[in-house]
């Protein structure tokens, strides 16, 4: 699976989403269950799949999809252009 | 989960819901005499008998106060407990006096307090306006509790204090408070024993820090249509949990050990409250309630990703039969 259906998958399940509903512009106002319990479900799946362990600031700013992928790129998580 | 974000999460709930970290005076059997001078009583009627030559107060129907009187005391299980600490948060000026008969809810040293809708829901009040003033332990309670009862409890009980542990909310100070209460669990063994009672005060207080995890999940979505109460269920549900937060991510097992406690002796105890035929009987709703377990915030602060796959596990991979 690459990173970004990774990404996808991750997204999906943890906001609880259908697979229509994803997109990298996907914005955490436009999701019901991106609240705070989202944000902590968020942290526990990106350590899970990729690695990485978001600090508090980091996850408590993300507004959108695009915002983690910046963060997961800086850490070296390689997406489909 | 770096404490960072886990104390952003906790605060936000803490200024949402007034819940904090409270105590409650605990008082010796021996006070009880004292304590319900100028008090009336609500007394579940299995222990009525066995309570009345330590209460010297009147007993009334629950719900039922005298004016004038100063102090309610309540000897029962947490639904009942839990009335009674809903109905003085109505009545400030009452000393509340709780008598666990049960352990497992913690109810008698928690500032949360259920209550059981007619429709199948609950409702939750949280706040120190619902804690207890003083809690009573009366050892005898405990010798002749029933052992399904006692297992139950049990059940709850290291639910609480595992979720609580595992909890990505959980800070160090806390996860080493739940170690060492699940190390004194361990060696206490399931038996009908009156520390019961504090062990589930402690977990019960320790999860309210940080948050519980799937097991909570699927006992909050299955309790209104299951035969089973909330303690039962979690007895059943714990070592499938167990397994399935395993074979998620190796630091689940990993954190238990770095704090002092064998994951094996852990999951020895959750096997031995889980029964093969009744966790049979509990998919079917499993499957049908899977999504609504998914939001279901205590699923989403389990300690590993629950996800809508998740329930293939549950389904398949854990051992149904002997």
């Amino acid at each position: 699976m690459s990173d970004h259906e990774k990404l996808k998958q991750l997204i999906v399940d943890t906001f609880l989403l259908d697979e229509e509903e994803f997109s990298l512009d996907l914005r955490k106002d436009d999701v019901d269950t991106w609240d705070s319990l989202g944000v902590v479900a968020l942290a526990v799946a990106v350590e899970q799949v990729f690695g990485y362990h978001l600090k508090p600031e980091e996850a408590t700013s993300l507004a959108s999809v695009a915002d983690l992928v910046v963060i997961l790129k800086r850490e070296g998580v390689q997406f489909d252009s | 989960m770096e404490n960072g974000l886990a104390d952003e999460v906790l605060a936000q709930r803490a200024s949402e819901d007034g819940s904090g970290l409270h105590s409650v005076e605990t008082l010796p059997m021996v006070d009880l005499g004292r304590l319900s001078r100028d008090a009336v009583a609500w007394v579940s009627p299995s222990v009525r008998t066995r309570l009345a030559q330590y209460l010297t107060c009147p007993v009334l129907p629950t719900g039922e106060f005298a004016s004038g009187c100063s102090t309610l005391v309540v000897a029962g299980g947490g639904q009942r407990i839990d009335f009674a600490k809903i109905w003085r948060a109505e009545h400030e000026d009452v000393r509340l006096v709780v008598v666990p008969t049960l352990w497992g809810s913690g109810a008698d040293a928690s500032p949360i307090a259920v209550q059981n809708l007619n429709s199948g829901g609950k409702r939750i009040f949280m706040g120190p306006q619902y804690l207890p003033n003083v809690r009573v332990i009366v050892p005898d309670l405990a010798a002749n509790l029933p052992e399904s009862l006692a297992r139950a409890g049990a059940g709850d009980t290291w639910a609480h204090a595992l979720e609580g542990f595992t909890s990505p909310l959980a800070n160090e100070t806390l996860r080493r408070n739940l170690a060492r209460l699940m190390n004194r669990m361990l060696e206490r063994g399931i038996r009908r024993h009156p520390d019961w009672f504090d062990f589930s005060a402690e977990a019960c207080a320790g999860q309210a820090q940080s948050s519980v995890g799937l097991v909570h999940g699927i006992a909050h979505v299955l309790e209104p249509s299951s035969a089973w109460g909330h303690a039962e269920l979690c007895r059943r549900l714990l070592w499938p949990v167990f397994r399935y937060n395993s074979s998620q991510s190796s630091k689940f097992q990993a954190n238990l050990r770095e704090y002092g406690i064998d994951p094996g002796d852990v999951e020895e105890v959750l096997r031995a409250l889980y029964e093969p035929a009744d966790y049979e009987v509990l998919i079917p709703s499993m499957v049908e309630r899977w999504r609504s377990i998914l939001r279901d915030p205590s699923t989403r602060t389990n300690c590993t990703p629950v996800r809508p796959g998740s329930l293939e596990f549950f389904r398949h991979e854990v051992v149904v039969s002997e």
